[in-house]
C-alpha cells in the first residue's frame, strides 16, 4: 500500500510539469508599451522624459557604460478600474536585463508577452551599434511577437509612452491599433517589427514609421530611413505615401488632389500592386514601375460648369491626375536616390528575385549603382465613379 | 474482429510512419534548406523526398520478401547470425541515440517557449515516460492512437499555416529554376533528417495484416513531402530566404506572425506548442517500441513490455550529453548525415540485395533438381 502511494505521488509530480512556471496574473506587470531613449546624464536635457513616477534609479543614474538607455515601460494598473496605466522609467543597457533588474524594485514580474508597441528615440537609431543591440533584443526575445509595432520618434520616446490618449487609455494598444486600421492612409509604413527585421536582414535598409506626440494623442506619419542599420533621415508624410504606392504596400490612397481649371478636386485612389520591370539600356540600367489605379472623384464644385458625366472631362481629370502623381513620385524617387542613396524602393529585391544572374554581378556595388539608375514611373489612373452630382 | 492480436492494417501503419517522420526536422527544415541554397529550396526538398520514397520502397520490398518475420530474423537470413547481432545492436543504439537527441531538442524548445522555470530533466522525463508507457502497450494501441490523432493534428496545422498565408509575399520564393544539379546533390542529405522514421516499417512489418501491401509505405513519404512543401513554402514566403537563415526555429517564428481575424486568441503559439508535444510524442513512441522489439529479438525474450522501461535512463543519458543547443544540433547533423543514412538506406539495401540473390539461388537450385 505504501509503495503504491509513493508511485502515485511520483507520477503526480510528472503530471504537474509546468507548475514551476505558475504565476498569478495580478503578480505580473503586463507591459504594453516600451520607450527606448538614449540615456544622457544631464537632467536639464529636455530629451529626458519628464515622468512623475520617475524612479529613484532613473534620477540618480550615472552616465556609465552600463547606463546606455532609458527604458520607459507602461503597464495597466489593476487596482484601478478605469484602465489607468502606470508608467515607470529606468536605465540600463539592454531590454532583457532591465526587465530583470526591475524585479528588484517592483512587486510585479515584468512580462513582455503582451507588448504591443516599441518606440525608439531617433538618437538610438543614429548609432548603428546601439540600434542593432536594441533590434536583437527585440528579435531574440521569445516572448515578443513579430507583430509588435516599432516606431521611431524625434521627441523623446518616454514622452510618447507617457501620452494618455482619450480614445483608448492604453497607449501601447492605441498605437498598435493605429497601425492595424484598415482605412489607414499610407503616410507611414507598416510598423510591424517582423517586416522591418526582414528588410534589415536582407539589405540592411528599412523604413520605420515616425511617430510624434501630442497632448492626448499621437500622430503616425512619415518614415525614418535606415541604411546600413543606421538612421539616415526622415521622409515626409506625402513622400512616404508615394513610396508606399511605389512599393505596392497600400490599397488606398486618399487625399490626392487635382487642380482642374481652378478647382481643387479630391480623388480617392485604390492602386493595384505595381509592376516593376527592367529595361536594359546597354549603357544605363532602367527600371520601369507601372502603377494602375482606380479612382473616384469625391467632390467638384457647386454648380460647376464642367459636366463630370462627359467622357472627355473625365479623361482630362485622369490625365491631370496621372501627370500630377507621376511627377510627385518621381520627385520622391529622386530624393531617395540622390539625398539618401538608400534603396528603400525594393529594386534590389526585384532584381534578386527576377534577374538573379544580373543581380549577382551588381550585388557588391549596389550601394553605388542605385543612386545612378534610371527609374521611370508610369501612372494609369482610371476614374470609375464621380459621386452623386454630375 | 479479434482484440489484442498485434495485427494492424497498412492504413494505420501509414499513419504511424507519417507522424513518426514529422519530428524535430520540422523545426529547422526551412533554415537547413536556406543554408544550402539561396533559391529553389523546394527542388532540394523534392530530391530528398524522392530518395526517401526509394528508401520506403526498399523497406517495403524487404517485408514482402520475408512476410511475418521479425526484422532481426530477416537480418539473420540476409547477413548471417553474427553480423545480424551486430547490426541489430547498432539499430538499438541508433534508435536510443536518436530519441535522446530528439528529446533534448524537445526539452530546449519547450523550455524556451513554454516552461522557462521547469527543469529540463522534468520535461524530458515526462515525455519519455509517456512514450514508454505507450511502447509497453504494443503496436496495436499505437496504430489506433495515430489513426485517431493524426487527422486532427494535421487539420489544425494546415489550418494554422493557411492563416499565415494571408500576410506572406510569394515573391520571396523567386527566383526559380536557377539551381544546378550539383547543388541539389549537395543539399539532399540535409533533408534526410526530415524523413527519419520511415525505417519504422522494418520493425513493425511483422505486424502487418497484409505484408504484400508493405510497399504502400511510400504513400506516407509522399504525404509528408507535401506537408513539408507547405511548411517550407509558408515559412520562406513569410520571412524570405535570407532572414530564415538567421532564425533558430523558423517554423515556430512563423506562427508568431499570424494574426487571427478577430483576435480571439492572441498567441496562437500555445496551440502550436501543444500540437508539437503531440508530434514529438508520436515520433518517439514508435522509435521506443522499435528499440524494445529489437532488443526482444536480440535477447530472445518472450515479452517486450518489461524491456521498455530500462531504456529510459539510457535515452535520458544521451539527451543530457550535448553541452548546449548548438552542440546538440552539431551532433544531430553528423548523426543524420552518416548514422541515419546508413541505417535507413545502406543497411536495408544490402539486406534486400542479399535476399534477392538468395531467392534467385534457391530458384536455380530448384530448377537444377
Amino acid at each position: 500500500m505504501y509503495k503504491r502511494k509513493a508511485i502515485f505521488l511520483l507520477l503526480i509530480s510528472f503530471l504537474l510539469t509546468g507548475c514551476w512556471d505558475k504565476v498569478e496574473i495580478e503578480d505580473r506587470a503586463h507591459i504594453n508599451a516600451v520607450g527606448i531613449d538614449k540615456y544622457s546624464s544631464s537632467a536639464e536635457d529636455d530629451k529626458v522624459a519628464d515622468i512623475d513616477e520617475q524612479t529613484k534609479e532613473a534620477k540618480e543614474a550615472k552616465d556609465t557604460e552600463r547606463n546606455k538607455y532609458t527604458f520607459t515601460f507602461s503597464f495597466p494598473d489593476e487596482t484601478k478600474k478605469e484602465g489607468a496605466d502606470i508608467t515607470i522609467a529606468t536605465v540600463g543597457d539592454a531590454l532583457y536585463s532591465v526587465s530583470r533588474i526591475m524585479a528588484d524594485r517592483t512587486n510585479k514580474e515584468i512580462f513582455l508577452g503582451h507588448l504591443r508597441t516599441v518606440i525608439i528615440d531617433v538618437d538610438v537609431a543614429k548609432d548603428s551599434k546601439s540600434f542593432r543591440e536594441i533590434l536583437d533584443g527585440i528579435e531574440n526575445n521569445e516572448l515578443l511577437s513579430r507583430r509588435v509595432v516599432l516606431a521611431m520618434t524625434d521627441d523623446s520616446a518616454g514622452d510618447i509612452i507617457k501620452v494618455k490618449p482619450t480614445m483608448q487609455p492604453r497607449v501601447g494598444q492605441f498605437i498598435a491599433e493605429l497601425f492595424r486600421r484598415r482605412d489607414r492612409t499610407p503616410r507611414a509604413p507598416s510598423g510591424s517589427v517582423g517586416d522591418i527585421l526582414k528588410d534589415l536582414h536582407e539589405t540592411g535598409n528599412a523604413l520605420i514609421p515616425r511617430i510624434t506626440a501630442g497632448k492626448t494623442d499621437v500622430k503616425v506619419a512619415g518614415a525614418g530611413i535606415i541604411s546600413d542599420y543606421q538612421f539616415k533621415g526622415w521622409l515626409g508624410e506625402i513622400e512616404t505615401a508615394l513610396l508606399m504606392l511605389l512599393k505596392g504596400e497600400t490599397r488606398i490612397l486618399g487625399g490626392m488632389r487635382v487642380d482642374y481649371k481652378g478647382y481643387s478636386i479630391p480623388i480617392d485612389m485604390r492602386p493595384k500592386k505595381p509592376k516593376m520591370s527592367l529595361i536594359d539600356d546597354e549603357s544605363n540600367m532602367k527600371i520601369l514601375i507601372e502603377i494602375e489605379a482606380e479612382a473616384d472623384v469625391k467632390q467638384t464644385y457647386f454648380e460647376s460648369k464642367e459636366d463630370m458625366l462627359k467622357a472627355e472631362v473625365i479623361k482630362e481629370v485622369e490625365e491631370l491626375a496621372n501627370r500630377e502623381i507621376k511627377k510627385r513620385t518621381e520627385e520622391t524617387i529622386h530624393k531617395i536616390q540622390k539625398e539618401f542613396g538608400v534603396d528603400v524602393i525594393g529594386v534590389d529585391r526585384f532584381l534578386r528575385q527576377r534577374h538573379y544572374s544580373l543581380w549577382k554581378s551588381l550585388e557588391k556595388d549596389w550601394r553605388d549603382i542605385f543612386p545612378n539608375i534610371d527609374i521611370e514611373v508610369k501612372m494609369d489612373v482610371k476614374i470609375r465613379r464621380i459621386g452623386l452630382i454630375r | 474482429m479479434q482484440d489484442n492480436n498485434d495485427i494492424i492494417p497498412i492504413g494505420q501503419m501509414i499513419f504511424i510512419l507519417m507522424i513518426a517522420m514529422v519530428g524535430a526536422g520540422i523545426l529547422t527544415l526551412p533554415r537547413d534548406l536556406a543554408e544550402i541554397v539561396p533559391y529553389d529550396h523546394w527542388i532540394v526538398l523534392l530530391a530528398g523526398g524522392l530518395v526517401a520514397i526509394v528508401g520506403a520502397l526498399i523497406h517495403g520490398a524487404i517485408i514482402r520478401l520475408k512476410p511475418r518475420k521479425q526484422y532481426f530474423e530477416i537480418l539473420c537470413d540476409a547477413l548471417t547470425k553474427p553480423i545480424a547481432y551486430i547490426v541489430g545492436l547498432t539499430y538499438v543504439l541508433y534508435l536510443v541515440g536518436f530519441i535522446g537527441l530528439l528529446t533534448r531538442i524537445f526539452g530546449e524548445v519547450i523550455k524556451v517557449y513554454l516552461l522557462t522555470n521547469t527543469p529540463l530533466e522534468v520535461i524530458t522525463i515526462s515525455i519519455l515516460a509517456a512514450a514508454i508507457y505507450s511502447a509497453r502497450k504494443g503496436i496495436e494501441v499505437l496504430g489506433r492512437m495515430m489513426q485517431f490523432g493524426f487527422p486532427s493534428v494535421v487539420t489544425t496545422i494546415v489550418f494554422i499555416f493557411a492563416l499565415s498565408f494571408t500576410r506572406s509575399d510569394f515573391a520571396n520564393l523567386l527566383p526559380v529554376f536557377e539551381i544546378t544539379p550539383a547543388e541539389i546533390l549537395k543539399g539532399t542529405p540535409t533533408t534526410i533528417l526530415s524523413f527519419i522514421g520511415i525505417e519504422m516499417i522494418l520493425f513493425f512489418g511483422v505486424h502487418l495484416e497484409q505484408p504484400k501491401k508493405a510497399t504502400k509505405a511510400y504513400i506516407a513519404v509522399v504525404a509528408i513531402l507535401l506537408f513539408y512543401m507547405l511548411i517550407v513554402t509558408a515559412t520562406l514566403a513569410q520571412f524570405g530566404p535570407i532572414q530564415v537563415k538567421s532564425l533558430l526555429w523558423p517554423t515556430l517564428d512563423l506562427f508568431d506572425t499570424i494574426e487571427l481575424p478577430g483576435l480571439f486568441i492572441e498567441n496562437i503559439q500555445v496551440v502550436v506548442m501543444s500540437l508539437w508535444v503531440l508530434t514529438i510524442f508520436s515520433t518517439t513512441a514508435p522509435m521506443f517500441l522499435a528499440a524494445t522489439v529489437m532488443t526482444e529479438s536480440l535477447t530472445g525474450s518472450k515479452d517486450h513490455a518489461y524491456l521498455a522501461a530500462p531504456f529510459l535512463p539510457l535515452v535520458y543519458l544521451v539527451s543530457i550529453i550535448p553541452e548546449n543547443i548548438s552542440k546538440t544540433y552539431e551532433i544531430m547533423n553528423i548523426y543524420t548525415r552518416y548514422v541515419a543514412s546508413a541505417m535507413i538506406f545502406v543497411v536495408p539495401l544490402i539486406v534486400l540485395i542479399s535476399l534477392v540473390i538468395q531467392k534467385k539461388l534457391r530458384r536455380e537450385e530448384k530448377v537444377n533438381v
